[in-house]
């Protein structure tokens, strides 16, 4: 039988883990405040229509729609990363290229069907530059927290699309087993062939961030809209990666702009139980 | 970060022999009576892993959630379940395949047949890609039964040998997919223990 009450959804007492949310948001607020973003809230309810174009196909299994008593279908709010690149693209006088956000999204395709959001992108960002921002904004967030155990993983969406089929496919479900995990995953010599990535490496080298930082060819976005760099950031105690972030430069195109563009989104609810269970003690450091 | 005690999930069963032998033919050893108590969970003499006993069917669950770091697995259990899990080595014990028997051997695979299995979601995707509409009865075990007894047309089930197949006098048609064990790992679990999972992975000892 259909279980109506079960189904992703939570109760939350602000005394309980609301105020966890706040322990999280507030800090991320203010960091990235300090970097220049502005924060951002896009609706929670939108027509569908307008941002079909920028949707992979997952995204429209997962996302909640109903219609209008006309019969337009409307979508509740899913992600963040689309609905800004449709606001960027159609408010030609917006100068501020810097947003963040901190507020759920609704999906059917996780365990939790609301998942509390926080992230930020970044518009027009000057290419390497802009991207060791994002990196070292990801860096200092965790480590104001005391987290040492983290890993970022960065994949390179322009590399898949060199891969032979075979390859490609192995890698899309994670299958390393004919695969040489030293040539998958590693330091600059994974990246010997895309120079791009090389000054990027450099860039983070300088900053003194590379001892957190890997390139993992494997790494692919569950979006396809990303472009370039894509990274996932796993950290220990947590079974799956935390931040989810890259170069998406491909959905302002779809929404008929220019701009370049990149961001992350932390998966608060991660975080959340993250953060509890170092409270009880079940993390070691 | 030395001292990490790695966990790992090995299959109960058919598997477990092999799964263990694989452990200890990277160097590690174990105490007798560890291995022989009636404990679901043991560590290899060292204490740097921590061994968990699980039923074949729920290793995805414990590596997926993290409450193991690395486990080893059917293939078959893996395209089943659709795991979310990365997959390091193809451990090439444990061999069969999934196949669809019936005991008319010349019985075609058409719209309206009946087939009982436990692997649905293969045994689905299977049909929806040739597009033949069947009807699926999910069973947990005693497959060969389902025929005999008139519950279904046809039968979708591990074969290794055959030889059960055979007893219940059903004959192969098709096969699905081979399977061999695997060893897998949990996502983050991936990153945390890196250089542990290499040395696994790519040279003879821990």
């Amino acid at each position: 039988m259909l279980n109506l009450n079960n189904f992703g959804v939570n109760d939350f007492l602000f005394s309980d883990s609301m105020e966890l949310y706040a322990t999280i948001s507030k800090p991320f607020s203010e960091l990235v405040g300090y970097y220049g973003y502005d924060r951002i809230r896009v609706p929670m309810l939108s027509y569908f229509e307008p941002l079909r174009v920028g949707m992979s196909d997952d995204l429209k299994r997962w996302s909640i729609q109903f219609s209008d008593k006309l019969g337009e279908q409307l979508v509740l709010r899913f992600d963040h990363t689309i609905s800004i690149a449709h606001y960027v693209a159609n408010t030609p006088n917006e100068r501020r290229k810097k947003f963040f956000y901190v507020d759920p999204v609704y999906r059917f395709s996780e365990k939790d069907v609301e998942i509390y959001q926080a992230g930020l992108e970044y518009i027009d960002l000057p290419p390497v530059e802009g991207e060791f921002e994002i990196l070292k904004i990801v860096i200092e967030l965790l480590t104001s927290f005391n987290i040492e155990n983290f890993y970022i993983d960065i994949g390179y969406a322009p590399y898949l699309n060199k891969l032979e089929d075979r390859v490609k496919n192995a890698v899309l479900v994670q299958d390393y087993s004919t695969l040489s995990l030293k040539e998958i995953r590693g330091k600059a010599e994974v990246i010997s062939e895309f120079e791009e990535l090389k000054f990027f490496y450099e860039r983070l080298k300088k900053g003194g961030y590379d001892k957190f930082i890997f390139f993992n060819k494997g790494v692919v976005g569950s979006h396809d809209y990303y472009t370039g760099i894509i990274f996932k950031v796993y950290v220990k105690g947590l079974p799956d990666a935390l931040i989810v972030g890259g170069r998406y430069d491909g959905i302002l195109s779809k929404f008929g702009a220019n701009n370049l563009a990149c961001g992350f989104a932390i998966n608060m609810n991660l975080f959340q139980k993250y953060l509890m269970k170092r409270e009880q003690g079940l993390i070691e450091k | 970060m030395r001292n990490d005690v790695i966990t790992v999930a090995l299959p109960k069963g058919a598997l477990f022999e092999e799964s263990l032998r694989f452990f200890k033919n990277k160097g590690l050893t174990f105490l007798e009576s560890d291995l022989s108590s009636r404990r679901l969970f043991f560590f290899d003499e060292s204490q740097r892993f921590k061994f968990l006993i699980v039923r074949p069917w729920d290793i995805p669950s414990y590596i997926e959630s993290g409450a193991a770091d690395l486990g080893i697995a059917g293939l078959d259990v893996l395209i089943e379940q659709d795991s979310k899990v990365i997959r390091l080595m193809n451990l090439k014990f444990g061999y069969c395949r999934l196949a669809i028997a019936s005991p008319d051997s010349s019985m075609k695979l058409q719209n309206g047949i009946s087939l009982a299995t436990k692997y649905v979601h293969s045994a689905s995707r299977y049909f929806l890609a040739k597009d033949i509409k069947v009807a699926l009865i999910k069973l947990h075990g005693a497959i060969e039964l389902a025929p005999l007894t008139g519950l279904s047309d046809m039968v979708c089930d591990l074969v290794a040998t055959g030889k059960t197949m055979k007893a219940h006098g059903l004959s192969i048609i098709e096969t699905i997919f081979e399977s061999t064990a695997y060893l897998i790992s949990n996502n983050a679990s991936f990153r945390v223990y890196y250089d542990a999972i290499c040395r696994i992975v790519e040279e003879e000892c821990l």
